[in-house]
């Protein structure tokens, strides 16, 4: 039942924008809750949502607001049968939950794309010859997988854009432009949405080798073994391939997509391979770990992969270099991280339900502490540390660093055991020193 | 020459002036104003100097008891173990062989040697006005180490006891005595809070110090860079003083932006204001005194400068008495102090190498002029002292609490029109889009650093960078 009417009948009541309501009516709405209501959705955005939050009477919102940031920094939010599911929209990545493939198999789109005007005979119009390609489940997980990439570009993306870049497939480009830009092969890369241009940016499929397929193209040799695409999958060819780039292009990128011995998605991302961007977007713990610890230590240890060091640094005078050393306070092992994504779905039974933002996070549970893994963070990782203060990003990155390691220490703090790591840039090397410290007796001695 | 020699001296306007921008400002850095701070609170320790002479003397064998034989007995052990605790304890590289401060893990490393130009004391006399339980907090802070806290554990082991250290007697009243002097007083203050966070805040010792640091400098700081103009208007808002326009973008930002070139007028608006205020307070006091007329033409300077600055040292005033000459009006008298004192660019660099010491004026080096800026750790500590832990505000409303507290601009304002109170350094349609430009650059950047969220529907909401404990 929509907000604002009234019935004795056993109802859900829907408010589809909480937005429009004002303070007074956010917090009546929950106060009073007739018999015959059976449930409440809110649909809010999070000003106003912080808003009734900070009201006294405001409680049930304030947990919502709670668990939204707890969620979107992908920690744990225990299960309270007295708080509501929450469900965050803007945390949900369309990206990273495959809609694309979803929304390409609709009988709705099919429909749209039958029904587009063309100039050619649609018995042989590329539009539609390549749009059936999309009916096998694999092209269009296929094509999900490879639409992903673009979190390599950027990594927020929202269901306006992934709309924006079905429509493009579906009716973009013309049939009469030589080669067909019509064809969703074509759109995905080059067509005009900004989803496509982050793809082509992420993939780069021009200059992606395809050993003995391009002499095929060249040669117009459609039935040579290179070219077989997946199961029940029809190669749309052109005539005359070695008169224009572009044609070849065109056919080169079927190969690439649809090829049987291809698999465009994990090309691209094991090009990547060893990095910190690859790390975080397969979920490699160790790795990133190891990259942490070897970028607080400029590379000039051997990094720990089952640990992270927790690491301070007492300088606090703003000088034109870091000070050659750094104090290790305590380390927590690797089992007590996770790299997490944020989640969508709040406070709800079945924890099973697998959905995830695309934002990802280092998580350590035990201290309910995240580091945000964003592109700009983890490039500067794979860069190396930077002794000058007047590298902003990397002193940016040192703060944000030390914030998260003091946050963890909180529960993985050595109690008697100090370590300092003394760095020789004149020689490249790094040294560490251990020392336990006792109360009672009072004795410092070196660790052996 | 003897301008030279009179230049920052103190014992002019000591009395009447806090935080006065002192001759030897270069020294002025976190880790000796908190030495100085804490000295002030609790008093030296005499165990301060085994901890100098075993970071900084190496020819002499310190005499901890508490260092095992197998480090001090090895000559190279000893070494390296004085290497590996001057990264623990003076990483900030202040502490010399005949002096200086570390990071005081302990209140038994609080030397008596104070290099912080008199502003440690001071600060501690703000505070305590302003706190009156800030002295047992201290004390509860830098107590029995709690279970955990290594830093704690080894400041007690290297210094002993520290029992003996008790609480100094301190001033109950703010520095300045004006309605807005008070209420700043008070929100410079809230500055060290951080380091004091009751509700969980930060866990580990070496956060909290760094904190306290922090709090302590950016207090002498923002104290010095408004001291002489607060004392001198006595005003009721901040509109009644010079604009504090500070650039919010990535520091130190480029030398054509425009946010930057204002960021610069108003930073040379604000030097220019504390100097005349300094002047005014020198005439003032010189017109207070009264010359008899039959006082010769030689000896006016003399007595006009006995009688006006009796606190004086005897060198002073005679390096006083030299500058003045044989002038024998108030106005000039005092121009001529103000010049010797205060010469040309002294108080421009005075506040620039100040505070890029923490990262609230830039640039670093190079020829650009200086201006306020805000570095990420400064921006946090702001932050931290004006957001209580596990809370938020709008960020427009945080903007507006700045400017409230400290005089701080960085955004157009809601309640206040910043607009109107920069429109004599530049014209007002391009000051509100600098002021526009400024608030969403500050904005992103505390997005990107985690101390603001940026939420689905435009709001953004500033966060505070302690976590809560629950």
């Amino acid at each position: 039942m929509p907000y604002g009417e009234t019935t004795t009948k056993p109802h859900v009541l829907m408010v589809t924008d909480a937005t429009e309501l004002d303070r007074k009516d956010r917090i009546d709405l929950l106060a009073t809750k007739p018999r015959s209501r059976r449930g409440l959705v809110v649909a809010i955005n999070e000003g106003p949502l912080k808003e009734a939050a900070s009201h006294r009477s405001g409680d049930t919102y304030k947990k919502a607001s709670e668990m939204l940031h707890r969620g979107r920094q992908s920690l744990d939010v225990a299960l309270d049968a007295n708080a509501p599911t929450v469900i965050d929209m803007a945390a949900f990545d369309p990206i990273e939950q495959g809609v694309v493939g979803d929304l390409l198999g609709l009988d709705m789109v099919n429909v749209v794309v039958d029904g587009s005007s063309c100039s050619c005979d649609p018995s042989d119009c590329p539009r539609r010859r390549a749009w059936n390609q999309l009916s096998s489940p694999e092209v269009r997980s296929r094509v999900a997988e490879v639409v992903k990439l673009a979190q390599l570009q950027q990594q927020d993306w929202l269901f306006r854009e992934v709309w924006d870049l079905v429509a493009d497939l579906a009716l973009g480009g013309s049939c009469d432009e030589d080669p067909p830009t019509s064809t969703w092969f074509w759109r995905l890369f080059y067509g005009d949405t900004s989803l496509s241009h982050a793809i082509a940016q992420a993939v780069s499929p021009g200059t992606k080798a395809l050993p003995g397929v391009d002499a095929h193209l060249y040669y117009a040799d459609w039935a040579a073994e290179g070219l077989r695409l997946l199961d029940g999958v029809d190669f749309i060819s052109l005539s005359k391939p070695d008169l224009r780039t572009a044609r070849h292009q065109w056919l080169r990128l079927q190969v690439f997509l649809l090829g049987e011995q291809h698999d465009p998605a994990a090309r691209v991302i094991g090009e990547h391979e060893g990095s910190f961007l690859q790390a975080a977007y397969r979920l490699d713990l160790t790795t990133l770990l190891a990259g942490i610890n070897s970028y607080m230590t400029f590379g000039l240890q051997a990094p720990a992969r089952t640990q992270l060091d927790l690491w301070t640094s007492h300088q606090v005078e703003r000088r034109t270099d870091l000070t050659a050393g750094l104090v290790r306070l305590g380390n927590a092992p690797a089992a007590d991280f996770a790299i997490g994504k944020s989640h969508v779905v709040l406070n709800h039974p079945n924890t099973g339900l697998g959905i995830e933002g695309s934002g990802r996070f280092l998580v350590h549970h035990k201290s309910s502490s995240s580091l945000d893994l964003t592109h700009d963070i983890l490039s500067l990782l794979q860069t190396g540390r930077s002794r000058r203060i007047s590298d902003r990003a990397h002193a940016d990155l040192d703060w944000h660093l030390l914030r998260f390691f003091d946050s963890v220490l909180t529960t993985e703090a050595h109690e008697s055991e100090i370590e300092v790591t003394l760095f020789n840039f004149d020689r490249l090397t790094a040294e560490t020193r251990g020392y336990r410290v006792s109360d009672s007796p009072p004795l410092i001695e070196a660790n052996q | 020459m003897t301008v030279s020699k009179l230049r920052g001296r103190r014992s002019f306007l000591r009395n009447q002036v806090p935080f006065l921008l002192g001759r030897n400002y270069d020294r002025v850095a976190p880790s000796h104003v908190l030495n100085g701070f804490l000295c002030a609170a609790f008093g030296p320790n005499p165990s301060a100097k085994n901890i100098r002479v075993l970071l900084r003397n190496p020819d002499l064998l310190p005499e901890i008891p508490s260092i095992a034989a197998s480090i001090l007995e090895d000559p190279q052990h000893l070494s390296r173990f004085r290497q590996a605790m001057g990264v623990v304890l003076n990483a900030d590289r202040r502490l010399f062989p005949s002096g200086g401060s570390v990071f005081p893990v302990s209140l038994g490393m609080v030397s008596q040697h104070l290099m912080d130009d008199g502003f440690g004391s001071e600060v501690w006399e703000l505070a305590c006005a302003c706190d009156r339980n800030l002295s047992p907090r201290i004390r509860s802070f830098f107590g029995a180490p709690i279970h955990g806290d290594v830093l704690g554990q080894l400041g007690s082991v290297l210094c002993g006891d520290i029992s003996a250290c008790d609480p100094k007697h301190s001033r109950t009243k703010p520095p300045w005595d004006s309605e807005l002097g008070a209420t700043y007083a008070r929100k410079l203050a809230a500055l060290l809070s951080p380091a004091f966070a009751e509700a969980g805040g930060f866990a580990m010792r070496s956060s909290r110090l760094i904190a306290l640091s922090s709090g302590c400098f950016a207090i002498g700081f923002l104290a010095t860079l408004r001291s002489a103009e607060i004392t001198h208007r006595r005003p009721k808002t901040w509109s009644d003083l010079s604009p504090m326009f500070v650039f919010g973008g990535m520091p130190p930002g480029r030398a054509n932006d425009p946010a930057t070139r204002l960021a610069s007028k108003s930073f040379a608006t604000v030097v220019a204001a504390q100097r005349d205020a300094l002047r005014e307070i020198l005439v003032k006091r010189l017109k207070r005194r009264r010359v008899p007329a039959s006082t010769p033409k030689t000896q006016y300077a003399r007595v006009v400068v006995a009688g006006a600055f009796p606190d004086a040292s005897d060198k002073d005033q005679e390096l006083a008495r030299d500058a003045v000459g044989r002038v024998q009006d108030a106005e000039k008298v005092a121009d001529r102090l103000a010049d010797a004192l205060y010469p040309a660019g002294f108080l421009d660099r005075g506040f620039r190498r100040v505070g890029r010491k923490l990262g609230l004026a830039g640039p670093d080096r190079g020829f650009g002029s200086p201006r306020f800026l805000l570095e990420t750790p400064a921006l946090a500590l702001l932050s931290a002292a004006t957001v209580p832990p596990g809370n938020s505000i709008g960020f427009r409303d945080w903007l507006d609490e700045i400017f409230l507290r400290f005089g701080i601009i960085l955004g157009p304002g809601q309640r206040t029109d910043c607009t109107a109170l920069l429109a004599h350094l530049d014209t007002p349609g391009v000051v509100t889009s600098i002021l526009r430009e400024n608030q969403e650059a500050l904005r992103r950047r505390m997005v990107r650093a985690g101390l603001a969220m940026e939420y689905s529907d435009g709001e953004t909401e500033v966060v505070s960078p302690e976590r809560r404990t629950d």
